[in-house]
């Protein structure tokens, strides 16, 4: 949620300003909603529980937002099986595994990329999503104002969203797959809105001394330069296309590639690397086929002496379209 | 009768286990306090869902049903050996109070699996019955990859979390993933 609204506002405000919404009312409404939301998700102090549904699993964590000046922190922390927590601030994503004894700390890219391409696309979102307003609801004892986002094909999930009337912050999302179907649900039960609440409250509970700790170096982000690269996504669902690229070194030495595809509202990653020994590495540390966790999918296949991962919150036949489309091109991006 | 013994005597009514003048007394204190029904009505609501019966975890609300009905007071149950609820056992309150209530009451429930002694949670149970929401878009999970893959996996989706659009759809999804994914499964 950290970092999110500068870009979230300048979509927003492109998209009304946009014909195709300025017509509909009921968008405009929608987009208002969706800007107050930004802006609760990261402005505001409060702390509650959460149920995550995924597949047959439900899970309990905890959420607590904090603010200090201008420094925002966010801890989430499950409430059953091993501890585990995940802590975001400004600057840095901490993830700590007791039971594994391994503690990640990620620095935060700057969102630099990003926003520069988003509002020149946001007029199209319309052609690949439907928005509308549903009747209020109520969530965790609070109402709601409930917002619809369809998809228009079946290569990325739906939305519904609902509101907190008073706050704008999300009480309850629903990822859907194409048909309607809910593939993963969040809810708060529990949210104590506190603008008092203490910044030490979203500090790390575990206890990491000893764990086993990876601090990846910091990745540079740029924009997508087209042409200038070397892989060719040759089959993309429609709307998505490549936003960001960067090539990162790994622990080891090797290098990462690292692809985003966006169709503006959805993402997905693409992760590229060296496969020197292929059969070696189908039996190791890459993944061959799908996989998914929650409503997040992946594929993973070889491809000319390459590893390519693909991950994304979307349904899986996406992440393996865009896998099985990929052609490596020469250096100018040519197949 | 205190409080406490009266719901251990509810409980003990729900799973068969009191009769005669116990059960007659403890069915008094259900029809005049509407509090204590709530209590039945939540015991059921657990033993359903570790037997397997999940069809009453179907409604979107089931979370929401289950703190409210907890927020007061959070006690959970666990079986002492099978599917059958057998007794109340008391946890103390935590610090949190009742904020943590919902949390601390689902978690006994995705608990009862590892009292039973049974590595994964019943199938079935639990959960919302999503059965037919998978549709072919789940073909495996995380867990049932090799671990390596499931970390570098791992790593991918934190990495990946940094570039999801920030737009609309909020950005906890990803670390909500990683967060609920148990290696211990």
């Amino acid at each position: 949620m950290v970092g999110a609204v500068p870009l979230l506002v300048g979509v927003l405000l492109f998209w009304m300003a946009t014909p195709q919404l300025r017509a509909d009312e009921g968008s405009q409404q929608i987009l208002q909603w969706m800007g107050k939301m930004g802006h609760a998700i990261r402005a505001l102090s409060y702390e509650g529980t959460l149920v995550y549904l995924h597949g047959n699993q439900l899970e309990a964590m905890q959420v607590v937002h904090t603010i200090a000046g201008n420094q925002e922190r966010e801890r989430l922390s499950s409430l059953n099986g091993d501890p585990r927590e995940v802590v975001l601030d400004s600057n840095s994503i901490t993830c700590v595994s007791p039971h594994s004894r391994f503690v990640s700390v990620d620095k935060r890219p700057a969102h630099l990329g990003i926003p520069s391409l988003l509002p020149g696309r946001a007029d199209e979102l319309g052609h690949y999503y439907e928005f509308r307003a549903e009747a209020d609801g109520r969530v965790a004892d609070r109402p709601t104002k409930v917002i619809s986002i369809a998809p228009r094909d079946p290569f990325r999930y739906g939305y519904r969203i609902q509101l907190d009337k008073e706050s704008g912050l999300p009480l309850k999302t629903d990822t859907l797959t194409p048909d309607g179907t809910p593939i993963a649900q969040i809810m708060y039960t529990h949210l104590q809105i506190d603008p008092s609440l203490a910044h030490s409250a979203s500090a790390p509970r575990i206890n990491a001394e000893g764990f086993t700790e990876r601090r990846p170096p910091v990745p540079t982000i740029r924009p997508m330069q087209h042409g200038a690269d070397r892989w060719v996504f040759a089959d993309l669902p429609a709307g998505f296309r490549p936003s960001i690229h960067d090539v990162r070194e790994q622990a080891d030495g090797s290098a990462l590639e690292h692809f985003v595809l966006s169709d503006g509202l959805a993402s997905i990653s693409v992760y590229i690397e060296d496969a020197d020994e292929p059969e070696e590495a189908k039996d190791d540390h890459d993944l061959q086929g799908p996989a998914a966790i929650g409503a997040v999918n992946a594929f993973g296949h070889q491809l000319s002496g390459h590893q390519v991962t693909v991950v994304g919150e979307v349904p899986a036949a996406t992440v393996q379209r865009v896998a099985e489309g990929m052609r490596l091109g020469n250096e100018k991006g040519q197949p | 009768m205190n409080a406490d013994d009266k719901k251990q005597k509810i409980s003990a009514l729900a799973d068969g286990d009191l009769s005669g003048t116990g059960s007659w007394q403890t069915i008094k204190h259900l029809t005049e306090d509407s509090e204590l029904r709530g209590v039945w009505e939540r015991y059921h609501l657990i033993g359903d869902a570790i037997r397997g019966e999940a069809t009453r975890f179907a409604g979107r609300s089931v979370a929401q049903e289950v703190s409210r009905r907890l927020s007061a007071e959070p006690t959970v149950l666990v079986p002492d050996h099978g599917h059958r609820l057998r007794r109340a056992v008391y946890w103390a309150r935590p610090a949190a109070g009742g904020a943590l209530a919902a949390g601390v009451a689902i978690l006994a429930v995705l608990a009862v699996p590892r009292f039973l002694g049974l590595e994964r949670p019943i199938q079935g149970s639990v959960a919302v019955n999503l059965s037919g929401a998978h549709g072919g878009v789940f073909s495996g999970g995380w867990r049932h990859v090799d671990p390596l893959v499931e970390a570098k996996l791992n790593r991918f989706l934190v990495d990946h979390g940094e570039y999801v659009t920030p737009a609309s759809v909020p950005r906890v999804l990803p670390y909500v993933s990683l967060v609920s994914y148990d290696a211990t499964r």
